[in-house]
């Protein structure tokens, strides 16, 4: 697993120069007073790993990380950001660079690290609490394991809509079969299919005209074909009278269709909408105020869904309402034109099942009949095209010019009209002109009739089964569709659930024995996602916690929800451990801060955390913490000593203290060389106080400063380690007269004391650097702490600085896993077992007694 | 003494460990962590060595007390003093 070793920041924020804050694979405790530029490095972090700052970008309209990230004093240029990782190579990634040449590993850390779930700053400690469920859901969702479940989900939706979509499509097939039986009968014009007896009874009526039997039923159809056939044979062959009997009578059904009223009239009610519509609704969102209300409704939202302005729900929705009930007559006005539409969709699908019809009807015709036919159809085939072209699309999107320049072709003064109407009469002479008697005519026109009307029949019951085949499976598929989502919900709340018990684990915690907590995370059920914030607040149950709880409380149960947030995306990301927390302290008790603090240190202890603070007694009290968890060594403690905006964050370690004291010593004023000197022993001394447990009177504000420190020091190594003692005895007992320096010069203010001698201010220095070197290893970079064995003995964690305990040699220490190597299980051959010692115990007690 | 250990063992904690006896991870965890300072009292040790040199002879005893001191501070006389 990678971890952060170093991070180096220039020209961002409140960081001017290049400064580093050093990790060392160790978490750290950072305290800088307000406007020291803590949170410049917390800032660094997420640019470099997400290419944002959550509190520049997207915070407000012209405000973002490229515009304000760059420190005030240099452009974007000088701009650096980048972290040094652990692995053996030292691998380093730069703002900017590309990520796709580095080790997988580190790879893999910086695509989990994209996905901010990480940083917590001060003023998102109530993000969550106060978010809508969409967003919260939405702030989820990329960490939701659902995508097989929504990948079953989208595919049942499709499927959905496919079926809905045929469904329609055989519906629609089946409303034009309707329509056409109902011309060829002379039914008045609807789409309710006619039932079989006013079919039969139409038909028996064209019989009876020719004298033949009515029919009684649609399966005597055939027998009446065979009889109208028999009443023809006497005429002879009358194939063409037939043919152009047909094409007649088509082309009249065409020129019907095309002079129909509501083929005619919808252009005008088309624009008679549009004018309407251009002229009052304007800025008539109907669409708009619909959805918005059905979400203020449903998410129960108290800011506008546009503009996040606060709002009152209910006056919204009646205001909305009353809008909509304004324009309900445009309302009106635009379902009429839209069932328009769809009826002249209707007769255009009309119009082109008798083109079909036309040309099988010429093709069947003699050669000079066809010659003449084709191009008519070809021409008309076009035309109609043109028509359904242009009401292709949604209502708003038909353009009236286009509609009227394409019903044009087929006016009533229309060139085409004209030569369908020219080529009836033609056809119509020819019939004339050919041998057959008008009784023959009749009886042909019936027998067309039955032909017609019996293949249409069987069209209609074709296309009815179909629809009804679609619509059971639209059905299926809308049952399946809506089940997947139910899956995905009960998927959803079965992690919200098991969320929600770590978020109360935390959050009981925090606040024991307090009668709120039951803290839980539903999906509700309405809507595509959403996550509604329940809670206890003693007896009422489900509430929303803003409603109760108090400002701390909602507080720690922000960061309640962000820890277990942050572990759940662990559980996910494991090789991914990194925590950032700017400064969420504030409005939390003491009481409740150290219990949040112990909670870090204990069941985060596996984690790389960034602890930011602008409290120095927390910061102290942290410190002891982590003494007291046993997890001291994991941590880095770090004070920002000063901040200036031309050199950014004063975050300098003990090494550069302690070469800048041997520069100041060969340069430096007096009063350069006592300050730098002073603040390398202080930082010393705040080592040490941890490291060898040093009792110091407690302090108000936990400011502890060289006066508190140094007796404490000096007393305990002079009676608990005397080889340090005596290896360090010059250096200590200079430094004990002459550490008031530090007071006189630099910590406070004297007049007196501003001209200290040079000679007086190095003296102090070069104790101060001799002490740095006794007690600070450079190899490993940490100061000297107590041996686990021998007891008494001092050493880094190299062992390259030991200081033996009295009267013992110096031992090398060794990493607590080498030991453990080394000595665990030891002696499992050996006869010796506890229960043999205790028996032999327990008789040498008897033997006693 | 300016560091006084967080645990103090008993010589049964120390046998059971170097014998992968069942408890003795919890000795193992304590020792892993680095805050931890665990120590045997002398006269506990020598316990332990005289049970070993009866039980396994003076090699093992030798051993048992060589590792020992490896992972544990021994409180003496002048310790206690402290």
């Amino acid at each position: 697993m990678r971890r952060i070793q170093r991070l180096d920041v220039r020209g961002f924020r409140g960081v001017q120069t290049q400064t580093s804050l050093l990790f060392d694979r160790r978490s750290v405790l950072l305290f800088g007073e307000n406007g020291t530029g803590k949170s410049s490095f917390v800032d660094a972090i997420e640019k470099l790993f997400t290419g944002k700052v959550s509190t520049l970008d997207g915070r407000a309209q012209g405000i973002s990380s490229d515009r304000h990230g760059p420190h005030i004093h240099n452009g974007a240029s000088t701009l650096s950001i980048a972290i040094t990782f652990d692995d053996p190579g030292t691998t380093t990634f730069a703002l900017g660079s590309n990520a796709n040449g580095l080790p997988s590993d580190i790879r893999e850390y910086l695509t989990s690290a994209r996905e901010n779930l990480y940083i917590m700053r001060r003023r998102q400690v109530l993000e969550f609490i106060e978010s809508q469920p969409r967003d919260r859901y939405a702030n989820l969702r990329p960490f939701l394991p659902l995508t097989e479940i929504e990948a079953v989900e989208n595919a049942l939706r499709q499927a959905r809509e496919k079926a809905d979509d045929e469904a329609q499509k055989a519906t629609q097939d089946s409303d034009r079969v309707i329509s056409q039986i109902r011309r060829e009968l002379g039914l008045p014009s609807s789409l309710v299919a006619p039932s079989e007896q006013e079919v039969l009874a139409a038909l028996s009526d064209a019989l009876v005209k020719v004298g033949q039997s009515p029919i009684g039923g649609i399966q005597d159809l055939e027998s009446a074909r065979n009889n109208l056939d028999q009443a023809l044979a006497p005429f002879g062959d009358l194939s063409r009278q037939s043919q152009i009997s047909n094409v007649t009578r088509t082309l009249g059904q065409l020129i019907e269709l095309f002079v129909s009223p509501n083929l005619t009239g919808f252009v005008n009610s088309l624009q008679e909408f549009q004018d309407r519509e251009a002229r009052e609704a304007r800025v008539f969102y109907e669409a708009v105020l619909e959805q918005g209300i059905r979400w203020i409704q449903e998410e129960r939202r108290e800011t506008c869904p546009l503009c996040q302005s606060q709002i009152k729900p209910d006056e919204v929705a009646t205001q909305v309402q009353a809008r909509l009930e304004e324009m309900r007559e445009i309302v009106q006005l635009r379902r009429q034109t839209q069932g328009a539409v769809e009826q002249t969709r209707q007769t255009i699908r009309s119009a082109q099942d008798l083109l079909v019809r036309l040309g099988r009807e010429v093709d069947s015709m003699t050669s000079d009949d066809k010659a003449r036919g084709k191009p008519l159809v070809q021409d008309l085939t076009d035309a109609v095209k043109v028509i359904w072209d242009s009401l292709t699309g949604q209502l708003r999107d038909l353009k009236l010019e286009q509609i009227k320049t394409a019903f044009s072709l087929v006016a009533t003064d229309s060139s085409l009209l004209k030569r369908i109407s020219a080529e009836r009469a033609h056809l119509e002479a020819i019939l004339n002109s050919l041998p057959s008697p008008e009784v023959a005519q009749r009886i042909l026109s019936a027998r067309n009739l039955i032909l017609r009307v019996k293949d249409l029949w069987i069209d209609r019951q074709r296309a009815d089964s179909r629809t009804a085949g679609l619509g059971k499976q639209a059905a299926v598929a809308v049952r399946l569709h809506e089940n997947a989502q139910a899956a995905r919900k009960e998927e959803v709340q079965g992690i919200f659930d098991e969320l929600s018990e770590d978020i109360n684990n935390i959050y009981t915690r925090l606040h024991p024995d307090e009668s709120h907590g039951g803290v839980r995370l539903e999906v509700r059920d309405v809507g595509q996602g959403s996550a509604n914030l329940k809670a206890n607040f003693y007896e009422r149950q489900d509430e929303d916690p803003r409603g109760y709880y108090s400002d701390a409380h909602l507080d720690t149960l922000g960061i309640s929800i962000f820890l277990a947030l942050r572990r759940w995306h662990r559980q996910q990301r494991p090789s991914f451990d990194l925590l950032v927390l700017d400064d969420v302290l504030t409005s939390v008790d003491t009481e409740h801060a150290v219990r949040l603090s112990e909670l870090l240190l204990q069941e985060f202890k596996d984690y790389q955390i960034l602890l930011t603070t602008h409290d120095r007694i927390w910061f102290e009290h942290m410190r002891d913490i982590q003494s007291r968890c046993r997890v001291a060594n994991n941590f880095i403690n770090k004070m920002i000593h000063k901040w200036t905006i031309e050199e950014g964050p004063d975050l300098r370690e003990p090494e550069d203290e302690r070469k800048e004291i041997d520069r100041l010593i060969s340069e430096g004023s007096g009063k350069e060389i006592a300050i730098m000197a002073g603040r390398l022993v202080e930082h010393i001394l705040q080592e040490m106080r941890y490291s060898l447990r040093l009792s110091v009177q407690a302090k108000r504000g936990e400011n502890y400063e060289i006066g508190d420190l140094w007796p404490a020091f000096y007393a305990t190594v002079k009676k608990d380690y005397p080889s340090l003692y005596n290896h360090a005895r010059t250096t200590l007992d200079a430094l004990d007269v002459r550490w008031p320096v530090r007071n006189w010069i630099g910590a406070h203010h004297n007049q007196w004391a501003q001209n200290v001698s040079r000679t007086t201010a190095i003296d102090f220095a070069r104790a101060v650097g001799d002490l740095y070197d006794l007690v600070f290893c450079g190899s490993c970079r940490r100061f000297i702490a107590p041996s686990a064995t021998p007891l008494g003995q001092l050493s880094c964690r190299c062992g390259e600085k030991i200081y033996p305990a009295p009267g013992k040699e110096a031992v090398r220490p060794k990493s607590r896993e080498e030991l453990i190597k080394e000595t665990e299980g030891a002696l499992r051959d050996a006869r010796l077992d506890s229960d043999l010692y205790l028996t032999w115990k327990r008789a040498e007690a008897g033997r006693e007694h | 003494m300016a560091s006084p250990p967080t645990h103090i063992v008993d010589a049964s904690a120390l046998i059971a460990y170097f014998k992968e006896e069942p408890g003795h991870e919890k000795f193992r965890d304590l020792l892993a962590d680095e805050q931890n300072v665990l120590a045997i009292h002398a006269t506990n040790l020598c316990e332990v060595y005289y049970g070993y040199l009866r039980a396994d002879g003076p090699d093992k005893a030798e051993d048992a007390w060589q590792k020992a001191i490896q992972i544990l501070g021994v409180i003496e006389t002048g310790n206690l003093q402290g």
